[in-house]
C-alpha cells in the first residue's frame, strides 16, 4: 500500500495531478483511490487530495503514514506536514530564488523546486506535471509509460503533448541533478 | 479519449470514476428519461455530466430554479411515465421537504430516485444534518452506498425496488463518497422508455386532499413493512464473518471503508454487517446478526440514527445483545469520520489501552479569485457604507461565493443563514426594529427562493437597501446557468429572464451598476443609503471562472507605487502580494478586470494596464 496527499491551491491543477496519478496507479493493475474536495472549499484557498495504491478503501491518509507529500506550494505543505510516516518523501514547489533547495519542517525533510527556475519558458498550467515528472525521477512505480498514458488520457489533444513534455522536463532535470550530486 | 466517449462506453468497461460521476452512469443504465437538480456541492458533478451526455443519449435534463421545483419537475416526469431522477445537496430537500413527504403518499408512476448528498464537517454548507431523518420522517426507503461502484450498481436496484412498490426512494451520500474516485465497472446503458400515464385512472391517488391521504398513509407503512422483509433487494446487505469473533460492527456508507482499514491496521477481529438498505431496517440479516455477536458496535457518520433503529430492534427482540455507538458516547455526534475516529472505537471495544492521534492540516482559506466582481464590490460598498456614516448598518448575507464577504479584509456579513435568507431576515430586523438593513444576495440565489423574499419584503414596508450581485451564473457549484440565460437544450429560443423585469413587474425601485466600476457603485451606495424604503442596486460582472479570453494583464509601476498596501490590505487580490516596499501583482494570477488600477484602490494610479 502507498499513500500520496497531494496539496497545493485552488487553480493550480491539484486535481489534475491526483486524477493523472489515481489513473496511472489503475494502469498498473493496482487499485487506486482518491477523495477530493469541491465547492467553496476550494475558492482560491488550499485544496488536498489524498490517492492510495493498494487494498486501502478509507478515502483518507491517516496522520502519520503518507508515503509522499506532492504539494504545488510550500506554505500547503508546511501544513500537511503531519500526515507523512517516518521517512515518507515532501516534494513541493516553490517560488524561491534557487531551482532547488531543501528545508526541514515539523522534524520533516522537504525538497522544494521552483518550476519556473527548472524551465522559464513553461506555461505555469504545466508546472503540476513538472512536479510529477520530478516524483516519477524519485519512485518508480507508477512507471513513467503509465503515467504519460495517463496524461494523454486526462487532458485535451491539444494539450496533452505540451503536458507530457512538462512531465519528462521535470523527469530529467532530478535524475540529472542525481547524477551531479552522486 | 475524450471524457464522454469513454463514459458512454459499453458494458464491461472499467473507468476511473467520482462517486457522483458514477451515480450518472448509474442512473444511464437505469434507464431514466427525465433528470432535474439545483446545484449544490458536494452533488453539482451529477448535474455536470448529465448535462454534457443528455443530447446522446435522449434523456431530458434540466437545472431548475430550486430543489422544490426540481422535485416536483421529476415526479411529474415520474407520473408521465418515465423514470426519474432528482438530485440535490443535504440542505436542498429541506426546500424539497414540502412535495417529498406528501409524494411518499401517493406513490409514483414510473420509478423515481431522489438523491441527496449530505456534507459531513460542512466542507460547502451551512449545516451538516443527517438527511436519513427525511427518509425516516417520509417513511422512505433509503439506499446508501459506500463507493463509486456501489454508486452506480445501487441506483439501478433502486430505481427497481422504487417501481415495485410504487415509492420514491432516497439515494443518500455524503460528501466522501460523492468526491471519492475508483474504477467503475460499466453495465449496459439502457435507452430511456416511457410507460402508460395513469393519472386520470388514479385520480383518488393523486390528489392528496384528506379523505385520501388518510387512506394512503396506512399503505405507506405496508409498503415499508413489506419492504424490511423483502430479500429480493438482499444484495444491497452483506455479512463478512470473521470465525471464533463474538464482536459485531453495524455499518454503511463511508463509514464501512473506515471499519475495514481500522480492523485490518489494528488487527482487531471483528465481524460486519453492512447495510446498504437503512430504511426500513433488513430485519432477517439484522436479526441473525445480531443473535451471532455478544456485542455490537454501530459506526456511522453525524446522527445515531441506525444506532436508535438497532437499539430499538434489540429491545423488542427481548435484548439479544449489547449495542453500544454513539449514545454512550463511543464515537462522537459531530464532522465527519476518518479511520483514526473509527480506530480508537474498534481499540476500545476491543479493550486494547492506546489511541492513535489525528492531527488535522491547516489549509490556507478560500478567497475570492483574481477578477472576481464580488472583491471590487464589496470593497467600494464598505466603503460607501463608511463615506456616509452608515458602517453600523446590520448585513443580512446569503449563500454563494460573496459568503466569503464574511472573512477579512471585507467583513460584509453579519448574518448568513439559507438561501434567499438575506432579504427575509433583513426585512424582519427593519421592521422590528426600525432600522434600515442592507442585504446582500447573488442572481441565482434571487431566483432560487429571493423573489418571493423581495415581494414580501416590499409589502412589509421594509427599509431596506438590497443588493443583488449579479456573476451571470451559479458560481460556487460549477458555473452552471441562471434563468436569465437559455437552458442548452429543448429552449433555444428562451431569451432569458431579466432580473430588471421582475423588480419593475413587483413595483420595485432599483439602479444597475458595473462590478468593477468602484466610482459608480459608491455613489449609488451613497446617495441610495440616506433614502428609506426599499430599494435595490443590481451589481452585474461576470464570474471570472467563466470563459472569456484574457486581454490584458496589470502590473505596478515600482518608481511610482507610495507603499500604501491599501490594494493588499483592503482590496485584496490573489495575484497582488508585497515585494519589498511596493506592491506587485503575478502577470499569470492577473484576469485583467482592472479594478485594483481605479483610483479608490490606488490613490497614486501605480498601477497600469498590459495589453496581450
Amino acid at each position: 500500500m502507498k499513500s500520496y496527499r497531494i496539496v497545493g491551491r485552488g487553480g493550480q491543477g491539484v486535481i489534475t495531478l491526483g486524477k493523472v496519478l489515481t489513473q496511472a496507479i489503475v494502469y498498473s493493475g493496482e487499485n487506486g483511490i482518491m477523495s477530493e474536495i469541491h465547492g467553496l472549499s476550494q475558492r482560491g484557498g488550499g485544496v488536498v487530495t489524498d490517492v492510495k495504491a493498494g487494498d486501502s478503501r478509507s478515502p483518507l491518509i491517516m496522520t502519520g503514514t503518507a508515503d509522499y507529500i506532492i504539494s504545488m506550494d510550500r506554505n500547503e505543505a508546511i501544513s500537511n506536514m503531519a500526515v507523512l510516516r517516518k521517512g515518507g518523501i515532501c516534494i513541493t514547489g516553490s517560488g524561491a530564488e534557487s531551482a532547488f533547495s531543501e528545508n526541514t519542517y515539523e522534524g520533516f525533510r522537504c525538497m522544494e523546486f521552483n518550476p519556473s527556475k527548472i524551465e522559464p519558458g513553461l506555461d505555469p498550467r504545466g508546472h503540476n506535471m513538472l512536479l510529477l515528472g520530478i516524483f516519477s525521477a524519485m519512485d518508480p512505480f507508477p512507471s513513467p509509460e503509465f503515467i504519460e498514458k495517463s496524461i494523454a488520457e486526462n487532458f485535451s489533444e491539444k494539450v496533452a503533448n505540451a503536458n507530457i513534455e512538462a512531465f519528462r522536463k521535470g523527469r530529467g532535470y532530478f535524475t540529472d541533478m542525481e547524477i551531479r550530486v552522486k | 479519449m475524450s471524457f464522454l466517449k469513454s463514459f458512454l462506453s459499453e458494458s464491461g468497461q472499467v473507468m476511473l470514476l467520482l462517486g457522483n460521476e458514477a451515480i450518472a452512469r448509474g442512473a444511464l443504465e437505469s434507464g431514466i428519461g427525465f433528470a432535474a437538480t439545483y446545484p449544490g456541492t458536494p452533488s453539482s458533478e451529477v448535474g455536470e455530466v448529465l448535462m454534457k451526455v443528455a443530447p446522446d443519449t435522449g434523456i431530458y435534463f434540466q437545472y431548475s430554479l430550486n430543489e422544490k421545483i426540481a422535485y416536483e419537475m421529476a415526479y411529474g416526469a415520474s407520473l408521465a411515465g418515465k423514470r426519474s431522477f432528482v438530485f440535490m445537496k443535504h440542505v436542498g430537500l429541506n426546500v424539497a421537504a414540502d412535495p417529498f413527504v406528501t409524494s411518499l403518499y401517493t406513490g409514483i408512476g414510473a420509478g423515481m430516485v431522489v438523491m441527496t448528498a449530505d456534507d459531513p464537517s460542512m466542507f460547502s454548507s451551512q449545516n451538516e444534518q443527517d438527511n436519513r431523518r427525511y427518509g425516516d420522517l417520509a417513511h422512505a426507503p433509503i439506499i446508501e452506498p459506500s463507493s463509486p461502484q456501489e454508486a452506480k450498481d445501487f441506483m439501478k436496484i433502486s430505481y427497481e425496488l422504487s417501481e415495485k412498490y410504487s415509492i420514491p426512494v432516497m439515494f443518500r451520500t455524503t460528501t466522501r463518497v460523492s468526491h471519492m474516485r475508483a474504477p467503475v465497472h460499466f453495465g449496459n446503458i439502457v435507452r430511456p422508455t416511457v410507460a402508460d400515464m395513469k393519472v386520470k385512472q388514479e385520480r383518488d391517488r393523486f390528489s392528496s386532499v384528506p379523505s385520501n391521504a388518510r387512506r394512503l398513509k396506512p399503505q405507506l407503512t405496508h409498503k415499508m413493512s413489506m419492504i424490511s422483509s423483502d430479500n429480493e433487494f438482499g444484495i444491497l446487505n452483506s455479512v463478512e464473518m470473521n470465525e471464533g469473533s463474538s464482536f459485531g460492527i453495524i455499518t454503511s456508507g463511508v463509514s464501512y471503508n473506515y471499519v475495514k482499514d481500522a480492523l485490518a491496521d489494528s488487527g482487531v477481529q471483528a465481524n460486519i454487517l453492512k447495510l446498504g438498505l437503512t430504511n426500513p431496517i433488513p430485519v432477517e440479516i439484522t436479526e441473525k446478526f445480531m443473535r451471532q455477536n455478544k456485542r455490537i458496535l454501530v459506526v456511522e457518520e453525524l446522527d445515531p440514527y441506525l444506532e436508535t433503529k438497532i437499539r430499538a430492534f434489540n429491545d423488542n427482540l427481548g435484548h439479544i445483545t449489547e449495542i453500544t455507538g454513539k449514545l454512550d458516547k463511543i464515537l462522537p455526534w459531530s464532522l465527519e469520520f476518518s479511520e483514526t475516529a473509527v480506530m480508537n472505537s474498534i481499540l476500545k471495544m476491543a479493550g486494547i489501552n492506546s489511541t492513535v492521534n489525528e492531527i488535522p492540516a491547516k489549509g490556507s482559506p478560500p478567497e475570492f479569485c483574481p477578477g472576481c466582481p464580488h472583491r471590487s464590490s464589496f470593497f467600494s460598498i464598505k466603503r460607501a457604507l463608511k463615506m456616509a456614516g452608515r458602517s453600523d448598518v446590520v448585513l443580512a448575507s446569503d449563500i454563494g461565493c460573496y459568503s466569503l464577504s464574511y472573512y477579512e479584509p471585507y467583513d460584509m456579513a453579519d448574518i448568513i443563514l439559507d438561501m434567499g435568507a438575506s432579504i427575509s431576515v433583513g426585512a424582519g430586523i427593519s421592521i422590528a426594529s426600525g432600522k434600515k438593513t442592507v442585504a446582500f444576495i447573488g442572481d441565482s440565489t434571487f431566483f432560487h427562493s429571493g423573489i418571493p423574499a423581495i415581494i414580501n419584503a416590499r409589502r412589509s414596508g421594509a427599509d431596506m437597501l438590497v443588493f443583488i450581485l449579479d456573476n451571470s451564473t451559479t458560481a460556487m457549484t460549477g458555473q452552471e446557468p441562471t434563468p436569465e440565460f437559455p437552458l442548452s437544450i429543448g429552449t433555444e429560443n428562451f431569451s432569458g429572464t431579466r432580473i430588471e423585469s421582475i423588480l419593475e413587474g413587483a413595483g420595485i425601485n432599483y439602479s444597475t451598476v458595473d462590478a468593477f466600476d468602484e466610482g459608480k457603485i459608491i455613489r449609488e451606495t451613497v446617495g441610495s443609503i440616506k433614502q428609506t424604503g426599499l430599494k435595490v442596486i443590481i451589481v452585474r460582472g461576470p464570474c471570472a471562472l467563466l470563459p472569456h479570453k484574457k486581454e490584458s494583464y496589470y502590473e505596478v509601476s515600482p518608481e511610482e507605487c507610495s507603499g500604501c498596501m491599501n490594494c493588499i490590505d483592503n482590496f485584496h487580490c490573489p495575484a497582488i502580494s508585497r515585494d519589498g516596499k511596493v506592491a506587485r501583482i503575478d502577470p499569470y494570477e492577473c484576469d485583467g478586470c482592472g479594478a485594483c488600477a481605479e483610483v479608490y484602490v490606488c490613490p497614486v494610479k501605480a498601477i497600469h494596464e498590459v495589453k496581450l
